[in-house]
């Protein structure tokens, strides 16, 4: 015999089961749109926008006739008004500025893993570039003892924007040998703070054309920053003998009554 | 409806890589193909205003300049945003102006323009102090605040199209050429 009770029991367990998921969307869209609607920001101030625009087309009509009638009833002013007007010189325009806030609103968001692996990847290349160039200034110069480097535990290389336009005039520097390439990569590297690299392009420099002045210039700077101050002295004082260089004197200056820094 | 949860979860968690993704390209300097990336999900982060200005900027700093046109239009609702949108909206229309000027001998002289930090809005200021002229086959401009950083402006012919290009040199070291049409 047939359990007919039974049967419609389990019918009904059936029946609710297959609109359940049907109910849970329902009731969950019911949850989020009102929430979604309440949050998101351009459906909040697209609103007051549209208003606005409505206000300002209602003070621009009634504002029109105003300015017709002041036309109409002052022209003498308007007239020694443009006479004021002519003789100005060129009028300085205002320069528009990006807004980058939005960049730390991103960086909040994110969980950040991808962006602090990236910089730890070229550290071979920059101590090998490192070596390099000390191998270099060796063979160049016996009087100058080249800078001592301290084994550094981790070297951390921040990416800037010049990082890139270097290691392209780096390649076409040792393909041509121009001393307006080394002298502009010691200038970026001494910009971005390696003093240890701006050192041995501007030695590079000086060694290729010893009559540049701002090599002489970045070389002192270099040494001076690298804590090498008698160094700095010494090679200025030697530069300014035979070059009678104003500028090298000013950095020596500088350098000697502790101004620089 | 398990199968309904998991395509919104995915879909969600694909929109937040994708704009994660081109975060990270943009810190990487990968403007290009932040600007591709941001080019083809454009539709679908539209109203995402961090998303647009991504875009927008890689768009900027890979010289895809007429591809602002988009972002300057959506960009509104914020007052970061707004600032932006007249940023690009500034360098879109100076690009256009001196490409005019430079093919059709355009006078520019006669206007005061905002201005910008960018190298096409630089040039295009030393351009107009030029005044009236007669048309030249290039221009070299000195920059005011760096002596030895000056440019070079001038149209490449094309059997197609003729393209603006404009050449930074610092002392004789050509440091980037942009090229727009």
């Amino acid at each position: 015999m047939l359990n007919i009770h039974d049967l419609e029991r389990r019918w009904k367990i059936y029946k609710i089961k297959s609109f359940l998921p049907y109910i849970v969307i329902g009731i969950s869209l019911i949850i989020i749109l009102p929430l979604a609607y309440y949050f998101y920001p351009d459906s909040k101030k697209s609103m007051p926008q549209k208003k606005q625009i409505i206000q300002k087309k209602k003070v621009q009509v009634t504002d029109i006739p105003k300015k017709a009638k002041v036309d109409i009833m002052e022209p003498k002013v308007i007239i020694a008004q443009k006479k004021s007007v002519t003789p100005q010189p060129a009028v300085q325009t205002q320069k528009l500025q990006p807004s980058m806030n939005f960049m730390k609103n991103i960086q909040h968001q994110a969980s950040q893993p991808q962006y602090v692996k990236k910089p730890t990847v070229k550290k071979p290349k920059k101590i090998a570039k490192q070596k390099v160039a000390q191998e270099v200034i060796q063979d160049i110069t016996p009087e100058i003892t080249p800078v001592k480097k301290e084994p550094k535990v981790a070297i951390t290389i921040e990416r800037k924007e010049t990082q890139n336009d270097i290691f392209e005039i780096i390649k076409r520097f040792k393909k041509n040998n121009n001393p307006a390439l080394s002298l502009f990569v010691a200038k970026k590297y001494y910009e971005l703070g390696n003093y240890e690299q701006s050192y041995n392009y501007a030695l590079i420099t000086n060694q290729i054309n010893s009559n540049i002045e701002a090599s002489w210039i970045i070389f002192a700077r270099s040494l001076a920053k690298l804590h090498k101050k008698d160094k700095a002295i010494h090679t200025l004082q030697a530069y300014i003998k035979v070059s009678h260089s104003s500028n090298a004197e000013i950095l020596l200056n500088e350098i000697t009554s502790g101004k620089f820094k | 409806m398990k199968l309904i949860i998991f395509f919104i979860l995915a879909y969600n968690l694909l929109a937040y890589d994708i704009k994660q993704n081109l975060f990270t390209l943009y810190q990487n300097k990968k403007y290009e193909k932040v600007c591709t990336t941001g080019f083809n999900n454009f539709q679908k982060y539209k109203q995402d205003e961090e998303f647009v200005n991504l875009y927008a900027f890689g768009c900027l700093y890979s010289d895809y300049i007429d591809r602002l046109s988009i972002p300057i239009a959506t960009l509104k609702f914020s007052k970061e945003a707004r600032a932006n949108s007249a940023y690009f909206a500034v360098i879109l229309m100076q690009k256009k102006l001196l490409y005019h000027a430079l093919l059709d001998g355009y006078d520019l002289s006669k206007y005061i323009l905002p201005s910008t930090d960018y190298v096409l809005s630089r040039v295009f200021d030393l351009y107009t102090k030029l005044g009236k002229h007669e048309p030249r086959a290039f221009y070299l401009f000195e920059d005011p605040s760096d002596p030895k950083l000056s440019y070079k402006l001038y149209i490449s012919k094309n059997y197609r199209i003729s393209k603006m290009v404009i050449e930074e040199y610092y002392d004789t070291i050509i440091l980037k050429r942009h090229v727009y049409w």
